[in-house]
């Protein structure tokens, strides 16, 4: 019963030891994109351009408030997996309806007609890189955040 | 128990019958899509007197690779090819005796996937990760692709590469607007989907066209008045498809 010293010292090591992550941010001075941060910038920054499709698929209560795409949030993973079928294993390349002009084909936005592709159509106006920047921001804030790594980027390429 | 044996039989008989319904709601529904016969059927001819004069011409595969990306590896046994040219006597080995004309057993000639009507690529492969279209276009979903390499065995022509390297470890790939592959996947020719849908031809009949030598036509096989149908039909020539006894039915042709 003399070995509170190695017991205490034990505790003591198991709690730094689990607790190091915090830490090492503090002590870093690590700023974590927060998400939700960079998701209603780049809303804002969107809605300062009139007349991009995307905000057609926006509820007109997140518009008004000038919140982020809730739907586009949860399901974009499921919209380009499907997207990536119907293009690929189908040949259906019609865009979708908010993205189409007049004519049914895709408008034409920043000089390039959209297409029903990620990097041909979404990241058109959801630039991953932002000019001067070397960190990716808008599809890694989230991704980072919830230590996801989509493999999209070991193949396709963004200008 | 408060069922009866006649209610058992009565929800057993509307049951098989209900079913048998359904089955030839499907069975139906299934022979009216075969039916339907105004698909488009893309093929190729290769025009050989034309293609052979320019033995030194590398116009086709050049325009191919530089739009899709396809690498050039220094390691041959790293290479990767969806069009390239190969002597005659590879493309069509014995056709030439030993009598015939040897000159032009040695000039190349334009190579490329078959796009068989009955491919065994397609049959082997695991994921349906290469498949065919309602056109017969034989296309790769990379997507699904896992790397067995069964298509690259059960290809009789060659057609198909395999990314053993990351090709481009730099992410910096000639066309930017098309995307490129990642180590460990299969890639071949595709008959360019993406142009098919534009109305505009691959760029390999593109390249061929602008450098006026015109060796490569491309179109719909299936539609009697097309200028394919027409070259493939020819009194004056030879036309030739690479193996055919192997009963893949490819759907390359050859002028000779």
């Amino acid at each position: 019963m003399n070995d509170k010293i190695k017991i205490v010292i034990g505790l003591v090591s198991f709690l730094v030891l689990t607790s190091s992550p915090f830490w090492l941010n503090i002590a870093t001075g690590t700023d974590w994109a927060r998400p939700n941060e960079v998701v209603e910038q780049e809303v804002a920054r969107l809605r300062a351009d009139p007349g991009l499709p995307c905000a057609l698929k926006q509820s007109d209560k997140e518009r008004a408030q000038g919140r982020p795409n809730r739907e586009m949030i949860d399901k974009h993973m499921a919209l380009l997996l499907e997207w990536r079928d119907q293009v690929v294993r189908d040949g259906d390349r019609e865009v979708p309806e908010w993205w189409q002009d007049a004519k049914g084909q895709g408008r034409v936005v920043r000089g390039r007609r959209l297409e029903k592709s990620l990097s041909g159509g979404c990241l058109v106006c959801h630039t991953k890189k932002k000019p001067g920047e070397t960190e990716y921001k808008f599809c890694d804030a989230c991704h980072t955040y919830v230590q996801i790594d989509p493999y999209c980027w070991d193949c396709h390429v963004v200008p | 128990m408060d069922t009866t044996r006649r209610d058992f039989l009565k929800a057993a008989g509307f049951t098989v019958v209900s079913a048998g319904s359904v089955v030839s709601a499907f069975a139906g529904a299934s022979s009216s899509e075969v039916s339907g016969g105004d698909v488009a059927r893309w093929a190729m001819v290769v025009d050989l007197k034309r293609c052979q004069r320019e033995a030194g011409c590398d116009k086709c595969w050049r325009a191919c690779h530089t739009a899709h990306n396809v690498p050039d590896l220094d390691d041959p046994r790293h290479e990767i090819k969806w069009i390239w040219k190969a002597p005659f006597e590879h493309i069509f080995p014995g056709q030439v005796g030993e009598y015939g004309d040897l000159r032009r057993k040695e000039l190349p000639a334009v190579v490329m996937c078959n796009h068989c009507d009955n491919p065994p690529c397609v049959k082997v492969c695991p994921t349906r990760a290469t498949f065919r279209r309602d056109d017969g276009v034989v296309v790769m979903d990379p997507h699904r692709c896992i790397g067995c390499r069964y298509c690259i065995v059960g290809c009789p022509y060659g057609s198909r590469s395999f990314n053993f390297v990351d090709p481009w470890p730099d992410r910096k790939p000639p066309n930017m607007d098309y995307p490129t592959r990642m180590r460990g996947v299969v890639e071949k020719c595709t008959f360019c989907p993406e142009r098919i849908v534009k109305g505009e031809v691959p760029y390999c009949v593109e390249a061929c066209d602008k450098a006026g030598i015109g060796a490569l036509t491309f179109g719909d096989i299936s539609d009697p008045g097309s200028s394919v149908r027409k070259l493939v039909q020819s009194a004056d020539r030879v036309v030739l498809r690479r193996k055919p006894e192997l009963g893949t039915r490819p759907q390359v042709y050859y002028l000779v």
